[in-house]
C-alpha cells in the first residue's frame, strides 16, 4: 500500500513516456494523480488503470495544450477534483525537427503553444490557485546548445527555463519551481532515427540515461526544500561538451 | 414547436461498475435535446414565458451529482425524468456519452427519450 498522501500532482502528457513513469513514481511516493493527456486516451487508461493497482486515486483530464481556453480551465477543474493538488509536472511536450524560417508558422506556433505557452498558463494558475506548492518543469539537455535540428522546439524549452527562474523568483517562498533538463534517457518519436548509442560514446558518462534517473531527480527535489530555480541537467554530462 | 438543444455539457461524476469507477470521478458528455412550446416566450421577449436552458442545466448536473451510479442506463433515465418533470417540456431526447468507456473508442453512449 502507497503511505498516507502527500498531496495531488497533475502531471501533463502522463499517458506515455517520461510523463508516465513520472505519474507512477508520485503514485508510488505517495501523491494522487490528476494524470493529463491529449490524443493519447488508451495509453492514459492505461497508465491509470496501473496508478489503481497501486490503490492510489487518478482521475484523467482530457485537454488539448494548443487550446488556450482548454489549457486556461485544467487547474481549476483539477483543484475541483484534488483541492489538495500541490505539484504540477509540466512535462508534455512535442519534438519536431525544423529549422527557422518556413513560410508556415503552424509548427512553431504549436510548438509555443504546448511547450511553453501551457506551462506558463499552468504554472500561473497553480501559483495564484495553489497557497503551497511546487511546480518541476522538464526542460531538455540541449537547451545549452545553438545548433540543433530542433530549432522551434529548443528555443521553446530556453524560455522555458528563463521561465523556470523567473517564476521562482516571483513566487518564492510558497512555491517552488525547478526544472529537470533529461539527456539521452527515452528513444526518439516519430520515426526518428535512434542515435543514442553512438552519441553517448562521446558525453562524459559514456552511456545512455534510464527513466530511473529522471525519477530520482524528481524525488530530490521534492524532498530538498531548500531549492528553487534550479535546473538539473540530468544527462550524463552531455551539455558540458 | 420550439426545440432547445444543449449540446457537450461536461459533468465529472462518479460512474460505473468498476472498482476503481466509484473513487474516480470520469468526465461524462451530455447532449439534450428539449421540445417545447415557445410561441409566447418569441412574443414577449420574456424569460419567465421561456423554458430556461440555464436552469435546465443546472437541474441535470445536480442530478448527475448526486450520487454513484453504476450505469448510464439508470442516469439517463434519471436525467431524462428529471427534465421531463417540468410540465412545459413536450418532448426530451437525452444522450450521455462516457469517453473513459473504452480505450479503443472516442466513447460509448447511451440515449432516451420520451414525450407526452
Amino acid at each position: 500500500m502507497p503511505p498516507k498522501t502527500k498531496g495531488t500532482a497533475l502531471v501533463t502528457g502522463a499517458a506515455k513516456r517520461l510523463g508516465r513513469q513520472v505519474a507512477l513514481h508520485l503514485a508510488q511516493e505517495g501523491y494522487q494523480i490528476a494524470l493529463h493527456y491529449n490524443s493519447s486516451k488508451s495509453e492514459a487508461m492505461s497508465t491509470a488503470q496501473a496508478v489503481y493497482k497501486l490503490g492510489v486515486r487518478c482521475e484523467l483530464f482530457a485537454c488539448d495544450l494548443a487550446d488556450e481556453a482548454q489549457t486556461l480551465k485544467l487547474i481549476p477543474q483539477v483543484i475541483k477534483a484534488f483541492p489538495n493538488l500541490n505539484l504540477l509536472v509540466n512535462s508534455a511536450s512535442i519534438f519536431i525537427p525544423n529549422q527557422f524560417g518556413a513560410a508556415d508558422l503552424t509548427l512553431f506556433k504549436t510548438h509555443w503553444d504546448i511547450n511553453f505557452k501551457a506551462p506558463y498558463i499552468l504554472t500561473c494558475a497553480f501559483a495564484r490557485l495553489v497557497k503551497k506548492g511546487q511546480v518541476i518543469n522538464f526542460i531538455d539537455t540541449n537547451v545549452v546548445q545553438y545548433k540543433t535540428r530542433y530549432a522551434d522546439y529548443l528555443m521553446t524549452k530556453k524560455a522555458l527555463l528563463e521561465f523556470t527562474k523567473m517564476a521562482a523568483v516571483q513566487w518564492g517562498p510558497a512555491i517552488r519551481v525547478n526544472g529537470i533538463s533529461p539527456g539521452m534517457i527515452l528513444p526518439p518519436v516519430n520515426n526518428q532515427p535512434d542515435d543514442r548509442a553512438k552519441r553517448a560514446k562521446n558525453i562524459p558518462l559514456q552511456r545512455i540515461g534510464r527513466p530511473e534517473n529522471i525519477l530520482q531527480s524528481i524525488r530530490f527535489l521534492l524532498q530538498n526544500d531548500y531549492l528553487t530555480g534550479q535546473i538539473i541537467a540530468n544527462d550524463g554530462g552531455e551539455s558540458l561538451i | 414547436m420550439a426545440l432547445i438543444r444543449i449540446n457537450d455539457l461536461k459533468v465529472r461524476i462518479l460512474i460505473g461498475a468498476h472498482s476503481w469507477e466509484k473513487v474516480n470521478k470520469q468526465e461524462l458528455i451530455i447532449n439534450i435535446t428539449i421540445e417545447y412550446d415557445a410561441s409566447k416566450a418569441s412574443v414577449t421577449d420574456r424569460l419567465k414565458d421561456a423554458l430556461d436552458y440555464d436552469s435546465v442545466a443546472v437541474k441535470v448536473v445536480k442530478i448527475a451529482e448526486r450520487s454513484h451510479h453504476t450505469l448510464l442506463e439508470k442516469l439517463t433515465s434519471k436525467l431524462l425524468a428529471g427534465i421531463m418533470s417540468d410540465r412545459r417540456v413536450l418532448a426530451a431526447h437525452v444522450r450521455v456519452e462516457k469517453p473513459q468507456a473504452l480505450a479503443q473508442a472516442r466513447s460509448v453512449s447511451f440515449e432516451l427519450s420520451a414525450e407526452r
